[in-house]
């Protein structure tokens, strides 16, 4: 991985060490690192949520059904439509609705845009820096603008789509449970087609841009998890699956997943009840649902010698592109086919019940459930994102990165840890939603 | 006439005083100016590059946390913006405005004549009330704005 000159200074194993980042950059949110070395060994690793902590899941309580989508979108400016398609879904299972395959498809596709555009602006505008070299985007555009420029392309159509669908770019607002408000024509669903013909064709480009970045040797033993469906691969249904024997309904995740405070965090951290830590996000959907991608994608991952899976988080950037290869593919499939529903919702029975909704967002599986009275109102929600799931995996990875790179200077470890966390494109906003804790920090010192 | 300026309200109504570049936009909004269009952003930077695309004039509106007395008003060229930035709290969106005016700086992408108004925050707790201090110097704003397009803006200047 090439490093600019000034960074390469390497130093001798000092008897312990600080590295601390106060700030995280190129990531959603506001983060830290901090991390205690003494002599080889990692002391203590904190990756540190300091964002104001939001109280969605309190502020959702005595608020109709039907505020939902619209409240929880706005935990998240990145990921809105996750946050609405969990909630819809988690609705309509309270209510026992059936939503028709017309409306399954609008929102589908309604995910496609947000998986791109996310996706797209993560992986090149955020990651891509520090594989080659470059401070940030700025930077790399000077050297590489037709590839941002393509990419800055490539987004927009993630955006337009999600605008078309949606009725906004950000914070989607034609969103409901039982469908949507308005539906777009054949007309305007076919006119996306040239350009996802397009868009394909440049995600296709960037996969063979980060076929040739160079990868920190580094795997580990992860338990992946993600949804798993019978017919293609996941976005808003299908079960909860691991590589490690996980196979539930959606359901039962609280029985099989547990939320614990750690003091330097405001977000809570996930884990399995069994088994602890575990990932969420673009590997774990890769890893578990290879079979369900399209052969363009297949082909491109065996090229890439990724076709068996990977366990290097760094190679995320890699399967962030075939995602978005997919995306395009999967939506143009969507358009194609396109037939506008003759009404944009089906009826919604409102009953009192407890409802559970999971989707893949970008980043990983979005679990919500609420408990609602006879008139619909919620009585109580949970809301745990993907990056709050990812958090105890994100400090295991930097225990285990650091060790054998303690010869690199002070600089350059610390680039590589923010690296090592870019991986895993954390959305830390989301993730700060719940009660606010303590957290602790230290200043800078070596010895 | 086709409009041939951009005026942009950019923030988070759920995030205090961070709502203020959005009741700007509004309010600018409702003088229904024909040569001008309004538009809002959360944050996302990099789609500025998007909305500016086919305007030669364009205002972004944010807010700022730049160490000043709260509703400090900021009216900046993107020339002045480099300086400006550093004594700037690092932004916690995922693509930073300014990091996109510099990423269109250098594709070429920037439009004829751009001016960003920041307002200094008081607070962007969670909440959707805006601080009296910031809303004052947002009308600060707003004057200024109504003043300017009815001409043109030689350099920046604050308040």
């Amino acid at each position: 991985m090439p490093m600019p000159k000034h960074l390469e200074k390497r130093v001798k194993p000092m008897k312990s060490r600080t590295l601390h980042v106060d700030y995280l950059a190129r990531v959603e949110g506001e983060g830290g690192i901090h991390v205690r070395i003494k002599g080889n060994q990692v002391k203590e690793v904190k990756f540190s949520i300091f964002e104001p902590p939001r109280f969605f899941e309190a502020f959702l309580r005595g608020r109709p059904f039907s505020d939902a989508p619209d409240i929880t979108a706005r935990i998240c400016g990145i990921c809105p439509v996750a946050y609405q398609m969990s909630s819809v879904h988690a609705m309509e299972r309270a209510f026992g609705i059936q939503i028709n395959e017309q409306i399954r498809a609008l929102r589908r596709l309604l995910y496609c845009g947000e998986w791109i555009e996310s996706h797209v602006l993560h992986a090149f505008l955020l990651h891509a820096p520090d594989f080659l070299g470059y401070q940030d985007a700025i930077q790399m555009a000077k050297d590489h603008a037709a590839v941002v420029q393509m990419v800055l392309k490539l987004k927009k159509i993630g955006n337009d789509i999600v605008t078309l669908v949606g009725g906004r770019e950000i914070h989607p607002i034609n969103v409901r449970v039982g469908g949507f408000y308005k539906v777009p024509s054949k007309k305007e669903i076919t006119s996306l087609i040239d350009t996802l013909e397009w868009a394909r064709d440049a995600a296709i480009q960037t996969v063979k841009f980060c076929m040739k970045l160079s990868y920190p040797d580094f795997e580990r033993d992860y338990e992946y998890v993600a949804l798993r469906h019978d017919h293609e691969y996941p976005m808003n249904e299908g079960r909860l699956v691991s590589n490690k024997g996980l196979n539930i309904d959606i359901a039962e995740y609280e029985n099989h997943f547990l939320e614990e405070h750690v003091s330097h965090s405001n977000a809570l951290h996930s884990i399995l009840k069994e088994r602890g830590a575990y990932f969420v996000g673009p590997l774990a959907r890769f890893n578990l649902n290879f079979d369900k991608l399209t052969s363009t994608v297949k082909e491109l991952a065996k090229t890439a010698g990724v076709a068996k899976g990977t366990n290097n988080p760094f190679k995320s950037i890699l399967v962030r592109s075939l995602e978005t290869v997919y995306a395009c593919e999967e939506a143009l499939k969507i358009c194609k086919a396109y037939e506008e529903p003759d009404l944009p919702a089906v009826e919604v029975p409102v009953r009192a019940g407890v409802g559970y909704g999971c989707t893949e967002a970008p980043r990983g599986i979005l679990y919500h459930r609420y408990r609602l009275d006879e008139k619909g109102m919620i009585l109580d929600a949970k809301i745990v994102p993907p990056t709050a799931q990812n958090q105890k995996t994100i400090e295991q990875d930097l225990r285990e990165f650091i060790p054998p790179r303690l010869r690199l200077s002070q600089e350059k470890l610390l680039w590589q840890c923010e690296q090592a966390v870019r991986n895993y494109d954390p959305c830390i906003s989301c993730a700060t939603h719940l009660v606010s804790l303590e957290f602790c920090s230290e200043t800078n010192k070596e010895s | 006439m086709l409009p041939s300026t951009l005026l942009v309200g950019i923030g988070n109504t759920l995030r205090s005083d961070d709502a203020i570049g959005l009741w700007v936009a509004e309010r600018i909004a409702e003088k229904n100016i024909p040569t001008l269009v309004v538009k809002t952003l959360q944050g996302e930077g990099t789609r500025l590059l998007d909305l500016w695309e086919n305007f030669g004039r364009v205002f972004l509106i944010d807010a700022v946390s730049a160490g000043a007395k709260a509703g400090t008003c900021f009216f900046l060229t993107v020339e002045q913006i480099s300086s400006f930035r550093r004594q700037c709290a690092p932004s916690s969106h995922l693509y930073s405005i300014f990091d996109a005016i510099e990423l269109a700086r250098v594709l070429k992408k920037l439009p004829s004549e751009l001016i960003f108004c920041g307002v200094q925050v008081k607070s962007v707790s969670y909440g959707n009330s805006i601080s009296e201090e910031v809303l004052a110097g947002a009308r600060d704003v707003v004057s200024f704005l109504l003043k300017e397009l009815g001409g043109s803006v030689k350099d920046g200047k604050s308040l």
